[in-house]
């Protein structure tokens, strides 16, 4: 290891890393400082090239402006990897970004990968490697955190001593100019010292690619993420502290659940998962035992467990007799097993046995309250020791209170049973445990895809220079091009035109004045609808050009659409928005003219699989509208689940496409199909 | 006719970059045509005297050698007003006919730009009527109105007033839907009243747009990045105050635009300088986060820092984009494209003796 400005004076960043490395690296470190010949006793080098020996890892800490030239000296003499912790790159303006891109260029020339700039450094506590300038060599462990705040590391480190939580790898990312979470995710995978993958976000550069290295990971290992910035002032502070946009809640959501990422809530879930991950096995279902020797605790892990969707587990007749035969008269040996608040460590033994025995359960958490007569300690080593009688099953500890508590938690933590205190914070943990089982068994599926016509979208789009929407006939030719129905609709000049065509498509009709202005057409009245004959065509024809000239003389009229009337349907919406770091953002929902009130809508992103498309149906709360209410006939939601699969592929298809509104999108009975009835879409100048 | 002077009805109708192009298009055939410019209405002071800015463009764009009391002998001012209905004798008309004179000493025609309506002027005795009378001019109409209707009834009244003196029309800012209208139906009608139909220029937001420079000096906003970038065009505008997620949607529905918002709000800039736009124009004086100038940096849009609220800001680029002038050499060759594209530009040269 080298540290370039390793300094004299004891509290500058360079010396501190210095200092750190050379306490408990079992390797040589070699201070770099061209104006000292010894630092903290050993001898300093001028230059990387002085040094005459291998160099795995430089470590910078000097001023910013000359990172490069270290660089270049750390090449000349074979070095491929650096720390770089010097501040004062993207972060400080655009001096600083210039800075920075020559730097990723300059070590991209080079051969070097780099961490950094602008972070704390790193560790890998099983080398012994505190490359950072944070405290001391933290625990070792199966915990692999990174982070986008060096800030935050500090006091994860200094609060994990505290918990002993241990860590295998420690990443502070910093500005991420090289090597980012994607860079990490593969190699955390694959490292066998690490058991659970955690992170802190901010910002993410290239979403698409991230989800994938993610996806791969999770298969692997639980991967956790803490994610800041998810509302509108949080954003705003995301992206003034990094320059990046925080990216909406709707798409994180969609990243994480279709990678594979757990998201955590807050710092303290986030190392909660971590606790479960690293120190009990992953359940095999959602059937939850609770042990408890007071009621109330008992109820609200009941509540939390159904809350978060697990299942209190029901047990075996043989385990109800064994508790029965145990427990006093007074106990409940229905699941939450109620032991009493007199029960003392014995009682605890033999109920936490029978249930974990039981085939029916596949973890247990329990619940400990401290009464005057209440064993702590000794409870915790009956614990451990029934814990031991099924080594598949996670057990988790909620011994409630702090002072009295305490000596329990240590005996608890020295046979890897967390304790979490309250009871509902363990089972947000066997939740998450369980969460990611199906995560790992979820099967790997590719990219709905259908046979579609790619020619009439590309002639379309290739036609269209600078950016524009593109709407009725114009728009729905472009999905009827990807296989989803589309009334027939055909567009009208005069009156004369528009009566001719709807003679051709038949009548009912829906007449609309066509606009690139006129976007909200039923606002300004530009849409009339079930018209029966040429005489209501006629009345319809002159009243939208009136009110679109009454409330839009600005507005651009191209002509009249004369549409196909769809029959009766459900009204539902679909569409998409491209996020700048994730692309296509799909979106489906109910319909109609309460859609902004109710906000009944899911997101996932493009490239839909099949499961995802049928997620997005199903995750709607009105995804009962569409079953069918009261004799109600159902309605064609497979049909829904192909639109939106076809969809997805015209979007990634065309990326020019940055917004899609399909509005409505009409599903008929079921075997009958839906018909999107009205499209725009807007598209992206040519680059 | 001897000579050409383009009018119009209303000011801002495109007057300035038809009459230099066209004095282009004529020294091109061989004709050493001038600019004259009897009645100005924008006063601007040049060397402590009061010229006309369209005439100070003039002669920079032309290189033209009169000096500029000469392309603009009388301009419209608040005193010259005053003075004059204090009882103050007018020496317009024969300050006009000494300047004309030395401006068409070349002895080519003299292309003339109206001021802003017809009426301007009257007070000094130097209406367009009275000036089109005395210069042996006929006039061309720069028709430009909401729509075709209201311009017809516009080219009418100016007919009633300038009688056979009317020669023609250009009709400018038309909307594409309209020029079909115009050439099958409006220019039969016209021609059948003597007047002629020169053609119509389509509506191109490109011309009413404004540079950042002129932006930010209309501002008085100071460069954050890129002061040296300060020639892209803005075409219009757009103010930010909503969260990012909707930001993003409302930014991308236009194109070349300004985006006025505070300085506090990162979120809304970064999703401003995700989709096309021209300049980030930050209001209130708080200056960005320095992680958000590296981005624009990035993606090269200049941010422009102003004193004034987000509600000052809007007002003053909102009239700054209504009313643009042509004073920038790039513009000047655009309509110069349009109007050898749209405008029958032979059939205007061959009016002229």
């Amino acid at each position: 290891m080298a540290v370039v400005g390793a300094a004299r004076e004891s509290e500058k960043v360079g010396r501190v890393v210095f200092d750190n490395l050379s306490r408990t690296f079992r390797g040589p470190v070699y201070p770099v400082n061209s104006s000292a010949t010894e630092i903290g006793g050993c001898r300093a080098y001028a230059s990387l090239g002085d040094i005459q020996a291998p160099v795995d890892l430089m470590v910078i800490a000097i001023p910013a402006r000359y990172v490069q030239r270290a660089l270049e000296d750390g090449a000349r003499v074979g070095v491929r990897a650096a720390v770089v912790i010097s501040a004062g790159f993207k972060e400080t303006g655009p001096k600083g970004a210039q800075l920075e891109d020559e730097l990723v260029a300059t070590a991209s020339g080079l051969g070097i990968r780099l961490i950094g700039p602008n972070c704390l450094g790193i560790i890998d506590t099983s080398s012994g490697l505190n490359a950072s300038f944070a405290g001391d060599l933290p625990l070792a462990g199966g915990v692999a955190f990174m982070s986008q705040s060096g800030a935050l590391c500090t006091s994860i480190l200094d609060w994990a001593e505290g918990e002993g939580v241990g860590f295998s790898k420690f990443v502070s990312l910093g500005n991420k100019a090289d090597i980012s979470e994607v860079d990490l995710l593969p190699w955390l995978a694959a490292d066998s010292e690490t058991k659970v993958i955690t992170m802190y976000i901010e910002g993410i550069a290239d979403g698409r690619e991230f989800m994938n290295a993610a996806a791969r990971a999770a298969r692997k290992k639980p991967v956790v993420a803490l994610k800041s910035g998810t509302t509108n002032v949080g954003a705003r502070a995301v992206s003034s502290h990094t320059g990046t946009l925080a990216g909406s809640e709707s798409v994180y959501q969609a990243a994480f659940h279709q990678s594979g990422i757990l998201r955590a809530g807050s710092v303290q879930d986030l190392f909660d998962y971590a606790l479960g991950f690293s120190y009990q096995p992953i359940p095999q279902g959602r059937r939850l035992a609770i042990v408890t020797n007071a009621g109330g605790p008992g109820i609200l892990a009941a509540d939390e467990s159904e809350r978060r969707g697990l299942w209190l587990a029901d047990f075996a007749s043989e385990t109800l007799d064994s508790l029965r035969q145990a427990l006093p008269a007074a106990a409940s040996v229905y699941n939450p097993v109620d032991i009493l608040g007199d029960a003392l460590a014995d009682r605890y033994g033999v109920a936490l046995k029978a249930v974990l025995g039981d085939p029916n359960v596949d973890s247990a958490v329990v619940i400990l309250t401290p009464q005057a007569m209440t064993e702590i300690a000794e409870t915790a080593r009956e614990l451990i020791e029934a814990a031991a009688s099924a080594k598949h099953k996670p057990v988790f500890a909620a011994f409630m209170g702090k002072s009295r508590i305490d000596e329990g938690t240590a005996v608890l933590r020295s046979d890897s049973i967390p304790n979490l205190y309250f009871p509902e914070r363990a089972v947000s943990i066997v939740d998450a445990m369980v969460r990611y089982s199906e995560i790992r068994s979820r099967p790997l599926e590719a990219p709905a895809y259908h046979r579609v016509d790619r020619k009439p979208v590309r002639r379309i789009i290739e036609g269209i220079e600078a950016q524009r929407y593109i709407v009725d006939v114009e728009a729905l030719s472009v999905i009827k091009a990807y296989g989803i129905r589309t009334p027939k609709s055909a567009m009208a000049h005069n009156q004369r035109e528009a009566l001719a065509l709807a003679a051709e498509i038949g009548y009912p009709v829906v007449l609309k004045v066509s606009s690139p202005d006129v976007l909200h057409k039923t606002d300004v009245g530009a849409v009339a609808v079930g018209l029966e004959n040429d005489q209501a065509l006629r009345r319809a024809y002159r009243q939208l050009l009136t009110n679109v000239e009454r409330y839009m003389p600005e507005a651009e009229i191209e002509g009249v659409v004369v549409q196909e009337m769809v029959a009766a349907g459900k009204e539902m919406i679909t569409g998409m928005n491209r996020d700048p770091q994730f692309g296509p953002l799909m979106m489906f929902g109910l319909g109609g003219i309460y859609v902004e009130v109710l906000k009944d809508i899911s997101f996932r992103l493009a490239p839909l699989t099949h499961t995802d498309a049928v997620d997005m149906v199903q995750d709607i709360h009105s995804r009962a509208l569409l079953e069918g209410v009261r004799g109600e006939a159902p309605a064609d939601t497979p049909a829904v689940i192909e639109a939106l699969e076809r969809l997805s592929q015209l979007v990634v298809d065309e990326p020019r496409i940055v917004e899609l509104d399909i509005n409505p999108l009409i599903v008929l009975p079921a075997g009958a199909g839906v018909v999107a009835a009205d499209v725009r879409i807007l598209l992206e100048a040519k680059s | 006719m001897k000579n050409l002077m383009f009018v119009s009805t209303q000011p801002y109708s495109g007057k300035t970059g038809l009459v230099i192009n066209l004095i282009k298009e004529l020294r091109l055939r061989g004709r050493g045509a001038v600019y004259f410019k009897p009645v100005g209405n924008l006063p601007v002071p040049i060397d402590s005297i009061i010229c006309d800015q369209d005439a100070v463009y003039a002669k920079e764009a032309l290189e033209l050698k009169a000096p500029l009391e000469y392309l603009c002998p009388l301009v419209l001012t608040a005193s010259a007003t005053l003075d004059r209905l204090r009882g103050g004798a007018s020496g317009a008309v024969d300050g006009i006919k000494i300047a004309y004179e030395a401006v068409q000493a070349s002895g080519g025609p003299v292309i003339i730009e109206g001021p802003g309506r017809l009426n301007d002027g009257r007070l000094h005795g130097a209406a367009v009527l009275e000036i089109i009378e005395d210069l042996e001019a006929g006039a061309i109409l720069v028709a430009k109105g909401e729509n075709i209707y209201e311009t017809v009834d516009d080219i009418l009244v100016t007919h009633d007033r300038l009688g056979d003196r009317l020669v023609g029309v250009v009709f400018n800012w038309v909307r594409p839907a309209e020029s079909q209208l115009i050439s099958e139906t409006v220019a039969p009608f016209l021609a059948s009243l003597g007047i002629s139909c020169f053609g119509a220029i389509l509506r191109d937001a490109s011309l009413q747009a404004v540079s950042v420079n002129v932006l930010a000096k209309t501002l008085g906003g100071r460069f954050l990045y890129g002061a040296d970038r300060g020639d892209a065009m803005v075409e219009t505008f757009m103010v930010g105050a909503m969260g990012q997620e909707q930001a993003l949607r409302f930014f991308r529905q236009k194109v070349r635009k300004a985006v006025i918002t505070g300085g506090d709000r990162a979120d809304v800039q970064l999703a401003a300088l995700e989709t096309p736009t021209s300049c980030l124009i930050l209001t209130g004086n708080y200056p960005p986060p320095a992680a958000v100038l590296s981005v624009a940096a990035a993606k090269g849009v200049p941010v422009i820092l102003v004193e004034v609220d987000t509600l000052t800001a809007v007002e003053r680029t909102e009239s700054l984009l209504g009313q643009t002038r042509v004073h920038d050499s790039v513009k000047l060759d655009e309509i110069g494209e349009l109007m050898r594209d749209h405008l029958d530009i032979e059939g205007l040269c061959g009016i002229l003796d």
